[in-house]
């Protein structure tokens, strides 16, 4: 006898066990009297073996670190395009970086400056130092007196702009729209490529070298406390991470390390005075932000366009030069905020 | 058996709204397996798959705040990954589609299957309709009722019941020789 629809809805509610008592009885009382019936119970019941054979999955180590670390970040842009509506509602997850907020812009905003910041002083400052390093002070001082020989004299820097203004640029709106680089900005990795040729190449041209040969930049790196961040096991673990070569070998990356713009920020005085301040090269050396360093999402971040754009435009340049960089980046309050974000 | 109780859930969902992420982290690390499971068996890719899920979390937690909580928070938040995941569907050409770079990420019961069946069976689903494979993994990998895969998908538990029926003679044509 063929199998009417019903029978067939009636065998799957069986396979199912979503039956009540007396569809149950209808059902099995049709296995028991029909062979088709019975065949089609058969199949559906191997089918369902196979299917349930497949199991689960797992999802990758430290999958729910990455998520959190994904809702950090886009509860960080979220803050900073928040309209006054949207405050007005109940919900405020995040707190935890919502205490960052102050008056002017929010800290969302300079947290995503510092990042971008300190992610932008680690490059140039792992090229001079050399990877790796023999130790701290020989590597970062020998590797910069290499490059003594053509200098860029502090005048020639024109530092006119505040960290402020950049954080305010249509630039900075869009290096924060772009999916890579915010994500970056609020995940974990670093490392390796920095040996590698073409990076090397990248940075070598004489310009970028003069820029990081000036007297103030070099006595910066031979300051202790540096030479100590740079030879600190986390933060040579993380340069070992293998997709930040490929990132560094963008064509976009190499690009904006080699604009003029970043090459006369460099050459400032308060971005030397910057990398001296002992609480950045604290925090550089944070592990912490060596995990934020090693991550496969910041290689991939930093050769997004939106990164590179950032770093080559004058706003960018302009703002790395600026008194308020100095303030922003070496504080104790900023080193925290990076290690809040990368856990 | 994914499940725990919908008070917990319930208090880890308002904890959260009230700020506090360390809750909305537990919500993450007690559905991260199912939900990884249930886009890695839709899309048939462990990266997607990954993407797929974390973007789910990430969405879940930005719209809390619409989340009614009269509802079930795994119907709410599963429905919005079976979105990310059509969505991931959508985009891809029909050859990626079939291409049977299958998940190979997997619990003892793969362990137990050999290779090759087991990417039969994956190849297998990724030749159902998108609407078709959700209530295949939503019944088979999850364990939902019909009412609650309706929940999920947002239909009714009749159009689950017909999906599901339509689904498995489709499976059983490719995977044990069913006649059409």
């Amino acid at each position: 006898m063929r199998l009417t629809s019903e029978d067939d809805a009636l065998l799957q509610g069986l396979l199912d066990g979503t039956l009540g008592p007396a569809e149950r009885d209808a059902a099995e009382r049709l296995v028991a009297t029909n062979g088709d019936a019975r065949r089609r119970a058969a199949e559906l019941s191997e089918l369902a073996r196979l299917l349930d054979g497949l199991g689960g999955a797992e999802p990758p180590v430290d999958f729910s670190v990455q998520v959190m670390q994904a809702v950090a970040d886009a509860h960080t842009h979220a803050a900073i395009n928040r309209t006054p509506e949207i405050t007005g509602r109940r919900f405020s997850p995040g707190a935890r970086l919502s205490q960052l907020t102050d008056g002017g812009f929010g800290m969302g905003k300079k947290l995503m400056w510092g990042m971008v910041a300190t992610a932008a002083v680690a490059l140039v400052v792992m090229y001079i130092a050399g990877y790796p390093p023999i130790d701290g002070a020989q590597g970062t001082i020998g590797a910069a007196k290499r490059y003594q020989a053509d200098q860029i004299a502090p005048a020639d820097v024109k530092v006119d702009d505040s960290a402020q203004a950049f954080v305010q640029s249509d630039v900075f709106d869009q290096l924060l729209k772009d999916p890579d680089a915010r994500q970056m900005l609020a995940s974990p990795s670093f490392r390796g490529a920095l040996a590698s040729p073409e990076f090397r190449n990248a940075l070598a041209n004489s310009g970028f070298k003069a820029a990081l040969a000036s007297p103030d930049f070099i006595r910066a790196l031979s300051n202790p406390e540096f030479s100590k961040a740079l030879a600190s096991a986390d933060f040579r673990q993380a340069l070992a991470s293998a997709d930040f070569k490929a990132a560094l070998a963008s064509p976009s990356l190499r690009s904006a390390l080699a604009s003029p713009e970043l090459r006369s920020a460099l050459a400032s005085p308060d971005f030397k005075a910057a990398l001296a301040n002992p609480d950045f090269a604290k925090a550089l050396a944070s592990a912490d932000f060596s995990r934020a360093l090693a991550s496969a999402d910041f290689a991939k971040a930093l050769a997004s366009p939106g990164f590179a754009k950032a770093l080559a435009s004058p706003g960018f340049a302009k703002a790395l030069a600026a008194p308020g960089f100095v303030r922003a980046l070496s504080s104790a309050q900023m080193a925290q905020a990076l290690g809040a974000v990368s856990r | 058996m994914y499940f725990p109780s919908e008070q917990d859930d319930a208090t880890l969902v308002t904890r959260t709204l009230a700020g506090d992420q360390d809750a909305f982290e537990a919500l993450v690390q007690r559905y991260q397996k199912v939900l990884f499971t249930v886009a890695l068996r839709m899309l048939g890719n462990p990266d997607d798959a990954k993407d797929a899920t974390q973007t789910a979390f990430v969405r879940a937690y930005e719209r809390l705040s619409t989340f009614d909580a009269q509802y079930r928070f795994f119907s709410w938040i599963y429905r919005i990954l079976m979105n990310e995941c059509l969505n991931v569907l959508r985009g891809r050409r029909p050859e990626d589609e079939l291409s049977p770079a299958l998940a190979t990420v997997g619990g003892p019961f793969e362990a137990a299957m050999s290779s090759e069946r087991r990417t039969q069976i994956q190849a297998a689903l990724l030749r159902l309709t998108p609407d078709h494979r959700a209530v295949v993994v939503l019944r088979h990998f999850v364990g939902l009722s019909y009412d609650e895969m309706g929940d999920a998908l947002g239909v009714p538990s009749k159009t689950v019941k017909s999906r599901l029926h339509s689904a498995r003679q489709r499976l059983g044509e490719l995977l044990l020789g069913w006649r059409a």
